[in-house]
């Protein structure tokens, strides 16, 4: 094995504080030890190479970015093609719908989705539902981070792209686990953040944290 | 089955999660286990290229690549397209070929009329049979009302080539739902040449059919009362009755004088004709007897 992959095209859906930022965190902090990892090694790489761009409403990867990471703020233009020009890099962006504007997915933005694999640049969007994720964004979206989601089966299977029988197992273990323990705090229950990863392109799905 | 060893996804195999609600048998795992797709470099054509290039350079080019890298305000994104086959365009350049908009409610709309004809084809076949029914039941009222023999939805049978082209003028209008009337009136059109002289037929059956029910009806109670017997009536008080008119003096045949004489008939011969009489009787009875 050569230690190479393809790039992830990520999607996090859940309701509010069911831990998305909490796991979003926990992702960035992996993507820093490999920088960590290949500093460490020496090897000289271009500079943009390795970068972390994110898109922080809460303010919570402040801790984590880097010397020539990219923070876009609402309303920057042309911050797309800022992702085009890096290589092996991650864009991660909380609370994605604030970030396109009506639904305008520009060319730019598809061009990201588009080279992301040959560019190496791993996406991942968090959202507080499978609505608010456009519909053309979910043809590229492999992996699912499914957390605890209001609104019904139907909506959520019909929106998530992927084998609708497993989503919809899927769905039914997160009501199913968070209804049977309703008269106490569901954070309080499940501290680390509960979910299930779906991969789209094998059709598996695993418990996480539960 | 689970795997304790979460490898990166490539070469992973989580537990599937195969019952909905019963799921407490499935362990769960820990972050850790699913955080190797995030582990290793990635590895791609362009990736490769540029890192063996860049390994090429001596460390002053490779800084003043990097320099020209972070100002790169200007650097024309064509530049860095290497013209790669990009499977994960996943038909891009067609939509943008075909102009659709970026909006996604605009997209869903455009993806619902931009739809292939043979997608309308299953509704289209069951609009056309509902229409078939609800005709039935018209043309039965309309037949009743007139006594005729109701039809039945066999009535509405049709060649594979005519329900071929209701079917596509059906679907065209479901395709175009908001266009002119024309296709709305094609399809009327398309009904009516199919359907009207069918169920003309049909009627003018039924009244033929009526008709000749009707002659024969008439024709068998005609022959029916012939073979009535006589009812027995009341006695009819015939003196109540008003005599029949005695025909006038004028009228009346004159009477002639007979001459007796002429007439008298020879005793003998006036016993020889009533001996006659009375065999001609006594054989008549002779033949009732028997």
């Amino acid at each position: 094995m050569d230690g190479k992959r393809a790039s992830n095209c990520i999607g996090i859906i859940g309701t509010n504080n069911t831990g998305k930022t909490v796991i979003s965190e926990e992702i960035i902090k992996r993507f820093n030890a490999k920088r960590d990892r290949i500093k460490k090694n020496g090897k000289k790489y271009p500079s943009n190479y390795h970068k972390l761009v994110v898109f922080d409403v809460q303010n919570r990867y402040e801790e984590y970015m880097r010397d020539g990471d990219i923070n876009i703020m609402i309303g920057d233009d042309g911050w797309e093609k800022k992702i085009l020009a890096l290589r092996d890099s991650m864009f991660v962006a909380d609370d994605f719908k604030v970030l396109i504007d009506d639904d305008r997915i520009s060319k730019d933005l598809l061009k990201v989705f588009g080279y992301r694999m040959e560019y190496g640049i791993d996406l991942v969007f968090i959202v507080w539902h499978p609505t608010l994720i456009p519909p053309r964004i979910y043809k590229f979206i492999d992996k699912y981070y499914l957390f605890r989601c209001n609104g019904n089966d139907k909506e959520f299977v019909s929106r998530i792209n992927g084998d609708k029988e497993t989503i919809a197992k899927c769905k039914h273990i997160l009501d199913y686990n968070f209804e049977k323990h309703t008269e106490e705090s569901y954070g309080n229950l499940y501290p680390n953040f509960p979910f299930i990863f779906y991969d789209t392109g094998t059709n598996k799905a695993v418990k996480v944290n539960f | 089955m689970m795997n304790e060893d979460f490898t990166p996804i490539q070469q992973a195999d989580p537990t599937i999660i195969k019952n909905g609600i019963n799921n407490d048998k499935f362990n769960s795992v820990t972050f850790d286990k699913v955080a190797g797709i995030f582990d290793h470099e990635k590895g791609s054509k362009t990736i490769d290229k540029e890192l063996n290039e860049f390994g090429d350079f001596s460390s002053t080019e490779r800084e003043e690549i990097n320099d020209k890298i972070n100002h790169n305000a200007d650097i024309n994104l064509d530049d860095l397209d290497n013209g790669t086959e990009s499977s994960a365009f996943d038909g891009l350049d067609e939509l943008d070929e075909l102009g659709i908009d970026d909006t996604a409610e605009q997209l869903e709309n455009e993806e619902e009329a931009v739809g292939e004809l043979e997608d309308f084809f299953s509704s289209a076949e069951f609009i056309i049979w509902i229409m078939e029914i609800i005709m039935v039941y018209g043309m039965n009222f309309y037949l009743k009302r007139n006594e005729l023999d109701s039809i039945g939805i066999e009535a509405f049978d049709k060649s594979a080539r005519e329900q071929k082209f209701l079917v596509r003028s059906w679907a065209k209008v479901l395709q175009k739902r908001n266009t002119k009337i024309s296709a709305e009136m094609e399809l009327l059109f398309a009904l009516g040449s199919t359907y009207v002289m069918k169920l003309k037929g049909i009627v003018e059956a039924q009244k033929l059919r009526k008709e000749k029910a009707d002659f024969e009806a008439q024709k068998n109670a005609h022959k029916n009362s012939k073979k009535k017997p006589v009812k027995k009536g009341k006695v009819v008080d015939i003196s109540k009755h008003q005599k029949p008119e005695q025909p006038k003096e004028e009228n009346k045949p004159k009477k002639t004088k007979i001459n007796k004489d002429n007439f008298k008939l020879n005793k003998d011969e006036e016993i020889e004709e009533v001996a006659e009489e009375e065999k001609e009787e006594n054989e008549v009875l002779s033949i009732v007897e028997e």
